[in-house]
């Protein structure tokens, strides 16, 4: 589903991505864990599409096609959904109205017809009810005032509304209870198909005992320095990255 | 166009007056030609501002006022006005046409059993007709004094509540030659009287430099409520509008004003309001939407003569292209005013790297016991959010539109006359290219 290859990304002409390669098919699920700074979210706003980071060297596929070149939104509007390490906080739009549009656009460009009001109220809600997000909500602007929490559900929110191929979450447990953990990885879980992929961003192994990854990679000054399954996310949390650094630092 | 440059406008108003009024003969003493005389000697004593006067620092208004305007009448039957069509289609209620600033009795639509009366501002006789126009210190109000033309005298009796508003449409063409307009209305509302009025002002012709030069005085007694909207949609290229709204309100009464600015070369618009008795508000509402090269100027007085009253002030502008935008928001509380609660605010987006906004509040406080904020910021659209928007499937254009029509929204939900709201939208939808769904209703 998604060929990273070589690829190196750099803003305000700092180098920060040198050099991933990452595969992820149908189906499966990846963990990318790495020290604050390592470049995760960056890799993660590249497949996105954020304008500011300058690839330099690479191609990413996705199915096959090579989106580099796309937009953010026709990226989306392919299937890919990136939940933001931080959301942001649009005033005057509501959470219905914003997800409306999101799903709409989808299904314009996939040759369908908008979806008919009752049904999206219908579906907004019952997804609401499972990420038990208060039904209120959905007339608040979005993201404004909400709690990180919050923030974070609505993401997850929109990403049950938008059903992407691939999904990208940066650091969706940050700021989450337990409780909330569970509900969240939960809503995750729910969309797990033979069909689509998730890459997980996280800092904490509990997130994985929710989301069992098939891989975890260790992201590290721009690279992927390390790849293993889930007992590797184990080793991390026991004994820290030192090992890791140090390693990468012998090798140079 | 021919726009001839240096040319002493001033001069030549002075001696069109003396010509007209030596044709005047017996009318003379007629109460009109008293009322432009004290105008147009207030007008001889001043000069038009340069941008040394700390009112005018940032608009430049003397280019526009160095064109031999004439006033010039429209050929335009009352037959080939289609009134309705400026008008949003949710909107009701009489309508009182003026075309170059002359009332267009035919083309109007005054409603049977209104509760309000109206008479042509050419007859009226009210004893404080002009008691808000400070002509001595305003070049333009002693401008309008001496040169109007048309307006209306709305009157609103005591206890009685106007349910459909008063639209007063202003058409201007300019097809004949360098136009000045000027027009005049006077609103007085009873006790307790309650009306909704709505000023709309569209070029159906703009081939010609022209000159509007409004002035509208509303004089709002006890526990009275007025609200007044005005909507400047005139042409880009050729239309100077100067505007001016003096309002007095008695104790216990409500004055909102929202002025809308969507289009005009060049725009200034004074809001003058007095708080003279205890327990008023006023809701100054403001949204202005620059493109092009427009200039367009806000500014606000506020007058906190008496104790316990609240003046709110909201006033927002996207500016784009090369477009310049201005606001000077003056509040006064005086020592007698205690108790006064006094907000602004005045916040702006520049669309464009060339626009250019200009804010300065300016409170001059001499009682001790009130509450007053205000509150001014110019920021540029937010990338990050276009992003996230962007990341759900929302192209770039779009998330632009939305992000600036939530921005703008701010200023339609504040206002009091719901069914004005979709037009606004709308309105701002149009300016902004935006085709998509109005994403601000739910
Ligand atoms: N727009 C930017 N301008 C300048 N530097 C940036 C920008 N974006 C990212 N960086 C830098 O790139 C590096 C990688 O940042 P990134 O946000 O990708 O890290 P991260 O792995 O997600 O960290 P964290 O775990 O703290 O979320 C950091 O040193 C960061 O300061
Ligand atoms: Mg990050």
């Amino acid at each position: 589903m998604l060929q990273i290859k070589n690829l190196h990304a750099s803003v305000e002409g700092l180098d920060i991505l040198k050099g991933i390669n990452l595969e992820v098919n149908a189906g499966e699920i990846h963990a990318i864990m790495g020290p604050n700074g390592s470049g995760k979210s960056t890799l993660a706003s590249v497949l996105a599409g954020k304008e500011e980071y300058e690839v330099t060297e690479g191609s990413v596929l996705f199915n096959g096609e090579e989106i580099l070149e796309m937009e953010p939104e026709d990226r989306a509007k392919e299937g890919i959904f990136l939940a933001f390490q931080y959301p942001m906080e649009i005033p005057g739009v509501s959470i219905a109205n914003f997800i409306k549009t999101a799903v709409n656009e989808k299904r314009k460009h996939q040759g369908l017809d908008k979806m008919p009001a009752g049904d999206f109220l219908k579906s907004i809600r019952a997804k609401m009810s499972m990420l038990e997000i208060n039904p209120k909500f959905i007339g608040r602007s979005l993201n404004e005032g909400f709690s990180g929490g919050e923030k974070k559900r609505n993401e997850i929110l929109q990403m049950a509304m938008l059903e992407p191929k691939l999904s990208i979450l940066d650091e969706t447990d940050s700021g989450l209870d337990i409780d909330a953990l569970k509900i969240v990885s939960n809503g995750v879980n729910k969309l797990k198909g033979p069909e689509n992929a998730s890459i997980v961003i996280t800092h904490y192994q509990r997130l994985l005992d929710y989301i069992v990854p098939d891989f975890v990679h260790v992201l590290y000054q721009g690279r992927i320095v390390r790849s293993g399954t889930k007992e590797l996310a184990l080793e991390l949390e026991e004994k820290g990255y030192d090992w890791i650094k140090e390693e990468v630092a012998a090798s140079v | 166009m021919p726009t001839e440059i240096n040319f002493d406008l001033k001069s030549q108003l002075v001696a069109d007056f003396r010509e007209r009024e030596s044709s005047l003969n017996g009318q003379k003493d007629g109460h009109l030609h008293q009322w432009q005389s004290k105008g147009l000697k207030a007008f001889e004593a001043q000069v038009f501002p340069s941008t040394r006067d700390e009112e005018w620092k940032y608009t430049n208004i003397l280019p526009a006022m160095a064109i031999a305007y004439e006033q010039y009448g429209s050929p335009l039957e009352d037959a080939d006005i289609d009134a309705r069509s400026f008008i949003p289609k949710e909107i009701e209620g009489s309508i009182l046409v003026f075309l170059n600033g002359e009332f267009r009795a035919e083309a109007s639509t005054i409603k049977d059993g209104q509760a309000f009366s109206i008479e042509n501002i050419l007859d009226c006789k009210h004893e404080d007709f002009g008691s808000l126009s400070k002509i001595d210190e305003q070049v333009f109000t002693a401008l309008n004094l001496a040169t109007f033309t048309g307006g209306v005298h709305i009157h609103v009796p005591a206890n009685t509540e106007v349910k459909e508003p008063i639209v007063l449409l202003h058409l201007n063409d300019s097809s004949a030659g360098a136009n000045m307009i000027s027009t005049r209305h006077f609103i007085t509302a009873g006790e307790n009287a309650r009306a909704t009025v709505l000023e709309l002002a569209f070029s159906i012709n703009e081939s010609s430099p022209t000159f509007v030069n409004a002035f509208t005085e509303v004089l709002v007694d006890q526990n009275a409520n007025i609200d007044l909207y005005k909507i400047q949609s005139e042409g880009k290229e050729n239309t100077t509008h100067i505007s001016r709204v003096a309002a007095k309100q008695e104790k216990g009464s409500t004055f909102s004003c929202g002025t809308f600015t969507f289009g005009g070369m060049l725009v200034r618009n004074d809001l003058d309001i007095q708080l003279a008795g205890e327990h008023c508000e006023s809701y100054l509402n403001g949204l202005y939407l620059g493109s092009e090269t427009q200039l367009i100027d806000n500014h606000s007085f506020v007058d906190h003569a008496t104790p316990n009253c609240m003046s709110d002030e909201f006033y927002k502008g996207i500016m784009d292209d090369r477009s310049k935008g201005v606001f000077n928001g003056k509040i006064l509380v005086r020592q007698a005013a205690q108790k006064t609660n006094a907000f602004q605010s005045n916040r702006n987006i520049l669309a464009s790297e060339m626009a250019i906004v200009n804010t300065k509040p300016q409170l001059e406080i001499f009682a001790d016991d009130v509450r007053c904020t205000h509150g001014a910021t110019i920021g540029q659209i937010n990338e990050e959010a276009i992003f996230y928007m962007q990341a759900r499937g929302i192209n770039k254009e779009a998330a632009k539109a939305i992000l600036l029509l939530s921005f703008a929204g701010e200023v339609v939900d504040r206002i009091q006359y719901d069914a004005l709201k979709p037009y606004l939208q709308a309105r701002i939808a149009e300016q902004r290219k935006y085709e998509g769904e109005l994403l601000l209703d739910i």
